[in-house]
């Protein structure tokens, strides 16, 4: 399978998250302390992200990503192993 | 003024918490005590007393100037460095201390362990060097970790796994004030929700509030015609705020030194996590079907909604530790209750007064119910989804529903 291209899972995820959070973020605004998302905030953000890319983001991965580039990592991984809702 | 005719002197820290302000609010009603409280910087005196004074007023007693008076805010050192309280802890007489302060903060494990132990030990430190007369430690009623026998009021002997560090270190904290040296008191809490009385709240979104707060923010988006709910029919230890603070109070008048109280309620009137559930779902969805799940593992997370994925992420671990069958000694409780403590234990009729008054206040699931409501269901099929059973097979899972 072809890699799938960071900065464009980047691009969608930074509109993405304008459109749901209404925040404007960079590769290295962290979730909590930069854009101010609550717990309830983040994981539902996850789920548009889920819903977005079509992955499914396992709950210990949740707590593996502090950025919204380590988030789009996260989803290119998933994407590229193949993790896709059924 | 001398400040010790104020009452001797209590060092609080966590005061601007939610417990802390619940203890302070307490011990101005009831103690003729000097509250010394440690705050960080960032907390002004307004913003401390507000809710202190509101539970004061709640519990039916007058805040006045002469009530605030007894509250005296310093600024809390760093860790390190608390013996610069000791002017403070001098011109107020201090000879206690009850240490509230700690973090809940479940993934952060260097906060836990910064805050949970090593500020346990450095006030502990500290209480040695002031010689106070007794130290109160404010732990939790899962201390243990997960066991599987009795949870006797002493120290865990054979810890059991824990469901995070935040369990560990309220373990190792109660571990540093036992061996102190100093006379202790070692309050643990189960999990605490609003007044039995008129179900008000003044805590932040912790346990079954955070639950709640997610099912509001999570799930009254759109109706849900299937919920898929983790709800083993294990009681919840929950404990209401004001039975918190008589116990609290009881224990801090009664008990002989070195002891440790589980603050609980009874274990065969609480509700249960299904029954804690059915109350959200009739108040605030009224799904066509309801799968209730035994363990989170049993829960096709793939198949579901991803608003209640979400949901179940968030709250995973509350709902995992609530899932557990907890038993408590509850001989300290007991003994009190022979002084008078009069305990209101939670019921699922005192949890659904707390839960309307968050449903009531939540302008969000207003609007929801205003527009969603026609849809909900006459009736709700209720399936207990057996291990091994997944959504390939509803029919067969919904023919073994009762």
């Amino acid at each position: 399978m072809s890699a799938i291209a960071y900065d464009d899972l980047l691009s969608r995820n930074l509109a993405l998250i304008q459109r749901v959070c209404k925040k404007t973020a960079s590769e290295d605004s962290r979730f909590i302390e930069d854009l101010e998302l609550d717990s309830i905030d983040l994981v539902g953000l996850v789920s548009e992200m889920e819903e977005e890319f079509g992955v499914f983001v396992p709950e210990e991965r949740l707590r593996t990503f502090q950025t919204v580039g380590e988030a789009t990592r996260c989803v290119q991984e998933l994407l590229g192993a193949g993790e896709q809702v059924a | 003024m001398n400040a010790r005719k104020a009452g001797r002197g209590v060092l609080l820290t966590g005061g601007s918490g939610y417990v802390g302000g619940l203890i302070a609010s307490t011990l101005l009603i009831h103690e003729d005590v000097t509250i010394v409280a440690p705050v960080r910087r960032t907390v002004d005196r307004q913003r401390f007393l507000e809710p202190v004074s509101a539970e004061v007023r709640l519990a039916g007693h007058v805040f006045d100037e002469a009530m605030a008076s007894r509250i005296h805010l310093v600024e809390l050192p760093e860790r390190d460095r608390l013996a610069e309280l000791d002017d403070a802890v001098a011109r107020f007489g201090v000879d206690e201390i009850i240490h509230s302060a700690g973090c809940l903060d479940y993934f952060n494990a260097g906060a836990l362990e910064s805050i949970n132990v090593d500020l346990t030990r450095a006030f502990v430190d500290q209480g040695r060097r002031w010689n106070v007369r007794r130290f109160i430690y404010i732990s939790t009623a899962f201390s243990s970790g997960y066991v599987h026998h009795e949870i006797a009021e002493t120290l865990h002997a054979a810890p059991g796994k824990d469901p995070t560090d935040y369990t560990r270190t309220k373990r190792v904290a109660e571990e540093l004030v036992a061996a102190s040296g100093l006379p202790y008191l070692i309050a643990r809490p189960a999990i605490i929700i609003g007044d039995s009385r008129d179900g008000h709240y003044s805590g932040k979104q912790y346990g079954l509030y955070q639950l709640w707060a997610g099912m509001e923010r999570l799930l009254c988006r759109e109706w849900h015609p299937e919920i898929h709910a983790l709800a083993p029919r294990q009681p919840v230890q929950l404990v209401h705020q004001n039975a918190f603070q008589e116990a609290f109070l009881a224990a801090y008048r009664h008990l002989p030194d070195d002891r440790i109280i589980n603050i609980v309620s009874d274990q065969q009137r609480l509700p249960d996590l299904r029954a804690l559930w059915d109350l959200w779902l009739d108040a605030c969805l009224r799904p066509a079907t309801t799968f209730y799940y035994e363990r989170m593992a049993d829960i096709p997370l793939r198949e579901i909604n991803g608003k209640q994925r979400a949901l179940l992420a968030l709250a995973s671990v509350n709902l995992q530790i609530a899932g557990h069958a907890w038993r408590y000694e509850t001989s300290s409780m007991d003994y009190l209750r022979t002084k008078g403590l009069r305990f209101t234990d939670a019921t699922r009729e005192s949890v659904a007064l707390c839960q309307d008054i968050f449903i009531q206040e939540s302008k969000l699931i207003q609007e929801f119910l205003g527009v969603h409501r026609p849809f909900f269901a006459s009736e709700t099929m209720q399936v207990d989804v057996v291990p091994e059973t997944t959504l390939a097979r509803p029919a067969a899972a919904a023919a073994a529903a009762p």
